[in-house]
């Protein structure tokens, strides 16, 4: 890997976009449903992992596996929420106060499952994801940008982008929004809440995958990644703030590249370290994060 | 018409049954080594009974408090590897080692908990402590002057009191019950005692405990730091009978256990986790299924049993025996 402060900024956007994805779900579904979803690296990495089955077993081109993968996770997203966390709704986790732990506890339980399942479906090894793009390597301001990773920064803003267009404008996102600012409201005007819930599985779980998918062609794909990307992805959200969507852009994009710049010229083991170090540096000073509501009402 | 036959008399017919069933069990722990006298079979003792003092020191936590301890597994490496450390490098005996470990643990835990705990309750407690644990696992991995990397540190040496040394299954898995019954004897006492009932009062609602004059964040803070210290302990005796430590007993893998225990056995009581224990080891040890088999068969169990037995199995075994003395009392004296 050539050093060199252009790569390095390079390689910072690209996880950034990632994380982008990645955190976009998780404040979705903490805004909609107020769940905190620890299995959401797990659906990160059935994103990779079915992407890659697929590709491998099944022959599908790349775009065509990463899609399915993406719905797929989606939709198991939807049937996790329904199975597991709708009889627990209104629920305390054991004598836990506060409603929204006990659907904390059972997603860090089902988290345990699909890294369990997974490892004996898929098998140990790591596996690595040919996307098929093929170009002429750019050089710009010393860093390398391949066709292959230049099309996955691209994929991934642009959905990223969508996903607030979609929000802003769309009826289904605005019923959406309005089921998580104020559900009693939003069902008074007959926007059904148990669905939105249902959508809001799917696009978080869908956005897990996405990132997955994102992120495997670049490094790899096993069947035990996404636990310290689930961390990161927190990481983004608590900083941000919880109830922001549009400030997980910002924290994101800023802590891809702070950790790509911190692997290069301070130490590269400790990376993952620095971010957890920063997030409970923000938690400590300011626990609602810098974009989120002033109160700090979530347990 | 039912005869009284005075208070005392009453009192101890009353708790007889826990008392059988408590003098049962220790009978069972005692004399556990000589009737299971497979190699294997022993070593799954030791196990258990270390597995338990883990157990306990997360249900301390979870159970008592109500509060998450996600990054549990940093303390149990925080007193392996000071126990570790502490009888290679500075040759310490290494039952004082086992004692160091709780300290040590025990100190960070009032450190991180009073951080984590003056600041953040619920999810963000929860994020908080995932984060830690997994920031110390890194730390033990990668500082290999002090923790020797990712192969850790080898050849520790067994306990000894004097010229009796701790070496084979039988008497380390005494020693391990002896700590076991220790740690279980105390916790029921802190249980009974004004601290616990003033911890359960805070569980089980704070802002009604603080009005009653109860302060949250001194309870959680101490009670995190007895947690944690206890895991250290656990730790502790886990590595000196393995002979080596290393950064997987930081890892996921040991929450992931722990976890189990606690869902399975059930928080709130002393039997619970020691419960959750036995079910942890000896289960897959009958079964004789891979490791990973294992793994996906406990956290389908826990993923069934936390929403149906959210006590856990051992109120929920307790409540069924009540219900069906209960019953039979009311079968035998329709006439």
């Amino acid at each position: 890997m050539t050093a060199g402060l252009g790569q390095q900024l390079w390689l910072g956007l690209l996880s950034g976009v990632v994380l982008t994805v990645f955190a976009t779900g998780l404040v979705l579904l903490f805004g909609v449903m107020r769940v905190v979803n620890m299995a959401h690296g797990a659906l990160f990495m059935l994103g990779a992992m079915f992407t890659f089955t697929f590709q491998a077993r099944l022959g599908l081109p790349f775009a065509l596996a990463a899609i399915s993968s993406v719905i797929g996770v989606g939709l198991a997203g939807v049937v996790l929420n329904r199975l597991a966390l709708r009889p627990m709704e209104g629920r305390h986790a054991t004598r836990f106060t506060g409603t929204a732990s006990a659907a904390l506890l059972e997603t860090m339980i089902l988290s345990f499952v699909i890294y369990n399942a997974a490892v004996l479906y898929f098998g140990p090894q790591t596996r690595s994801i040919d996307t098929g793009i093929s170009g002429r390597t750019m050089h710009v301001f010393g860093a390398a940008i391949t066709t292959q990773a230049l099309t996955l920064f691209v994929v991934g803003i642009t959905s990223v982008a969508a996903l607030h267009l979609f929000f802003a404008r769309a009826r289904l996102g605005k019923m959406m929004r309005a089921a998580a600012d104020n559900s009693t409201g939003a069902s008074l005007c007959g926007v059904d809440i148990g669905r939105m819930y249902d959508y809001a599985w799917f696009f978080a779980g869908s956005l897990a995958a996405l990132a997955g998918v994102l992120i495997a062609p670049l490094s790899a794909a096993l069947p035990t990644m996404g636990r310290d990307t689930l961390i990161t992805g927190f990481a983004v959200v608590v900083v941000a703030g919880l109830t922001s969507f549009t400030g997980v852009i910002g924290v994101a994009m800023a802590l891809g590249i702070l950790g790509a710049l911190f692997a290069q010229f301070v130490s590269v083991y400790y990376q993952e370290a620095f971010i957890f170090g920063l997030m409970i540096l923000a938690l400590l000073v300011r626990p609602t994060g810098l974009f989120g509501a002033r109160d700090l009402r979530v347990t | 018409m039912r005869v009284t036959l005075g208070a005392r008399r009453e009192s101890w017919l009353k708790h007889a049954p826990q008392r059988g069933g408590l003098a049962g069990v220790v009978g069972i722990a005692v004399v556990a080594p000589h009737v299971l006298t497979t190699f294997e079979y022993r070593g799954l003792l030791v196990t258990t009974a270390v597995y338990a003092v883990m157990a306990l020191s997360l249900a301390h936590i979870m159970g008592q408090t109500g509060q998450w301890s996600f990054g549990h597994q940093a303390f149990l490496g925080i007193g392996a590897y000071g126990s570790a450390l502490a009888s290679q490098r500075l040759s310490v005996p290494v039952l004082l080692g086992f004692m160091i470990a709780f300290l040590a643990a025990g100190l960070s835990g009032l450190l991180i908990g009073y951080i984590a705990l003056s600041r953040t309750r619920g999810m963000y407690l929860a994020i908080v402590t995932v984060a830690f644990g997994v920031m110390l696992y890194l730390v033990g991995l990668n500082w290999y002057q002090v923790t020797g990397g990712p192969q850790g540190l080898l050849d520790l040496s067994w306990p000894q009191v004097g010229s009796l040394v701790f070496d084979d299954d039988t008497s380390y898995y005494y020693l391990a019950v002896g700590i076991l019954g220790l740690v279980a004897f105390l916790l029921s006492r802190h249980s009974a005692s004004r601290r616990g009932l003033a911890l359960r009062a805070l569980r089980n609602n704070e802002p009604l405990a603080r009005s009653v004059g109860i302060s949250p964040l001194r309870y959680y803070v101490t009670s995190f730091g007895l947690g944690s210290a206890l895991a250290g302990l656990a730790g502790a005796m886990l590595v000196h009978y393995l002979g080596s430590v290393s950064p997987a007993v930081m890892s996921f893998d040991y929450l992931f256990i722990m976890l189990t225990m606690v869902i399975l056995g059930g928080m709130g009581t002393v039997a619970g986790p020691i419960i959750g224990a036995v079910i942890v080891v000896w289960v897959p040890a009958l079964l004789d299924v891979s490791d990973s088999t294992r793994a996906l068969i406990f956290s389908l169990m826990i993923a069934v049993a936390f929403p149906l037995l959210p006590a856990g199995m051992y109120p929920a075994a307790v409540s069924l025996g009540r219900v069906a003395r209960d019953r039979i009392r009311v079968l035998s004296t329709v006439r």
